[in-house]
């Protein structure tokens, strides 16, 4: 082989690196930037732990995360089964989302794509609702277990019909999002249909998961959430190479030996799951995997090694802030936060749509 | 080291561009320009080389199959500018450039990459564009980043398709400087698709004429590009004339009827 090879680039003076240092300066602010997002991830899930209608200050339920025994039973239950379960779901959830959100833009070239907007999350609800109403059991499966699976089973269904529409009309970044918005109606004209033929009790848990909240988070439930983000991660940046080539373009990526067609359906896969974990314990909530791509992307650029984990702590801020913000608008009350993140969600998604009318379309 | 394509099927699914091609041999450090009309098949053969797009038959590089090798070992050789620009992202130039480096050739050090930024990004005159966002730049600057993605890995077999189109008259000379050097300086074969037929006779050795029936024609361009060559291939008149410097220059004076020739 060694005949094949050219010979090794001239080698430049110590002044012959000024690019690359330029580069490690450019490097540096962005790892400072993550350390920022890392820093708000930490502040708000502090609020978070801190705010709620029972009125137990930060310091309070910081002491009382240190010395549990010390405090009474009454306000221990609400720290360690209400407050920090629920902050933490938050955390999790948005960050699954978040990092959902980043390479399902990344894969279909589409700055509109997230698992809600493409109705990936419509699919979800879809299998959670079936294993919710008609009591299914399988192989002797919990339904705690059942009801997720049955959720990343649709939702990669889903990803499936988005991919092969992509791949055979060359989707153009309206018609997926506009296919989308048809899966989306379509799945819920089904859910509703099951919800008709329902008993109360099950139209009561599909309304909750539909309207997206973190009340029902155990700490159990926050660790499978967790589990998942942790293993799906270190996948995502194995790939961050890829993905940063597939961003420069798709001709240019396939020069390079990337096989685009196999990384489309692994990270389209490992989106379905991220999905349909993060769903199945909070419901339906939008727009996180949408924004926060967004976000990440004007702080940190498409350098995939910095954008994939910068969404997912994006994603965590959005959600925990969301969390605070359920808590808060109505004194008293807590809001199902998909609402909130819908009604935040919405006017940042028409600002895109029209910041992308503006400019020239891909 | 040679480039050599024996009996060559390439094409789409329906449709086969080329059957059984046949070259002559092309030697080391040998630039050919590859002209021809449009939907001839420029960029079918360049990306069957690259081995983007399937083709059969038997096509070497120094004894060593060139498609059906194993992926990491193609991105080695072969150096494949695709006709489509890098697209207009936030992503800077030298991030493409730092990854294409890591991705294609992960024995390399990260002092050797920077190097080889460095010294390619010097080489095409694109220094000042290094750090700054694909959006933000216009085709052409785009064009020379796309070009530096594939200069870098300093393969021994260019493939490039059209490299020029966007590019003004001072850039479209760099960049055939560049292609000159390398040949020249590291024995780099590279197949250059153009319709710049001047530019091309300029820096080649031998020009590899593609017609619309099917053939191929691969020799000096003294000798392939004639008159009647011209006329046959794209349906022009035009004459073959030598500059004050002795390069071959064409001349078009007339499109005879164009509707032969789609």
């Amino acid at each position: 082989m060694s005949e094949l090879s050219v010979s090794p680039p001239p080698v430049v003076g110590e002044a012959g690196t000024e690019l690359a240092r330029g580069y490690r300066r450019f490097v540096l602010r962005r790892s400072l930037c993550l350390g920022g997002l890392i820093a708000a991830v930490i502040a708000a899930l502090l609020v978070d732990i801190a705010s709620g209608p029972s009125f137990l200050g930060l310091a309070e339920v910081l002491h009382g995360l240190w010395y549990p025994e010390q405090l009474n039973p009454a306000t221990r239950v609400i720290i360690e089964d209400i407050r920090l379960p629920y902050a933490l779901m938050a955390v999790v959830v948005g960050a699954c989302l978040g990092l959902a959100g980043a390479e399902m833009q990344t894969v279909l070239n589409n700055p509109l794509a997230s698992p809600f907007t493409l109705g990936v999350g419509a699919a979800a609800t879809l299998g959670a609702s079936l294993v919710i109403v008609f009591n299914i059991s399988f192989l002797g499966l919990a339904a705690d277990l059942l009801l997720p699976l049955s959720a990343f089973v649709f939702a990669a269904l889903a990803s499936m019909l988005i991919l092969l529409l992509s791949k055979t009309l060359g989707a153009s970044v309206h018609s997926v999002v506009l296919f989308g918005i048809a899966l989306l109606f379509g799945i819920n004209a089904v859910v509703g249909l099951i919800q008709f033929v329902a008993d109360a009790e099950s139209v009561q848990q599909i309304v909750f998961w539909t309207m997206g909240s973190l009340a029902r988070a155990s700490l159990d439930k926050v660790l499978i959430v967790g589990l998942v983000l942790v293993v799906c991660l270190p996948f995502s940046l194995r790939q961050a190479w890829a993905m940063t080539l597939l961003r420069s373009g798709e001709e240019q990526a396939r020069s390079l030996g990337i096989a685009v067609e196999r990384l489309r359906l692994i990270v389209l896969m490992r989106v379905s799951l991220l999905t349909a974990v993060a769903m199945a314990f909070v419901g339906e909530i939008g727009f996180i995997g949408l924004v926060a791509p967004h976000i990440a992307r004007l702080m940190l650029g498409e350098d995939h090694r910095f954008l994939l984990p910068g969404s997912a702590l994006a994603g965590a801020v959005l959600l925990s802030l969301s969390s605070i913000a359920s808590k808060m608008l109505i004194p008293g009350v807590v809001l199902p936060v998909g609402i909130v993140t819908a009604l935040v969600g919405i006017p940042l998604f028409i600002t895109l749509i029209i910041g992308r009318g503006r400019r020239s379309p891909l | 080291m040679s480039l050599r394509l024996n009996g060559v099927d390439a094409g789409y699914r329906r449709r086969l561009v080329f059957r059984n091609l046949t070259l002559p041999e092309i030697p080391r450090g040998t630039l050919v320009a590859v002209i021809g009309p449009n939907a001839v098949g420029k960029s079918t053969l360049l990306k069957s080389l690259a081995g983007v797009q399937p083709a059969s038959g038997s096509m070497m590089l120094h004894e060593e199959p060139l498609a059906q090798g194993r992926v990491d070992q193609r991105v080695r050789q072969v150096g494949y500018l695709p006709q489509t620009l890098p697209q207009p992202v936030p992503l800077i130039a030298y991030e493409i450039v730092f990854s294409a480096c890591r991705s294609a050739r992960p024995d390399w050090s990260r002092a050797h990459i920077e190097r080889a930024i460095e010294a390619t990004f010097k080489t095409l005159g694109i220094h000042k564009l290094a750090l700054r966002r694909l959006d933000e730049m216009s085709g052409g600057q785009r064009q020379m980043v796309g070009l530096a993605q594939v200069l870098v890995r300093r393969t021994p077999l260019l493939l490039l398709d059209e490299p020029t189109s966007a590019l003004d008259l001072h850039w479209q000379l760099n960049v055939l400087n560049a292609v000159r050097a390398a040949s020249d300086c590291d024995g780099v074969i590279a197949l250059v698709a153009s319709h710049d037929l001047n530019l091309s006779l300029r820096f080649c050795d031998q020009v590899l004429v593609l017609t619309p029936d099917g053939g191929a024609e691969l020799g000096r361009p003294e000798v392939v590009l004639t008159p009647a060559m011209l006329a046959r291939t794209y349906g022009i008149e035009a004459r073959v004339e030598r500059c004050s410097h002795g390069y071959p220059i064409v001349l078009a004076d007339n499109a005879v009827t164009a509707s032969d020739y789609f």
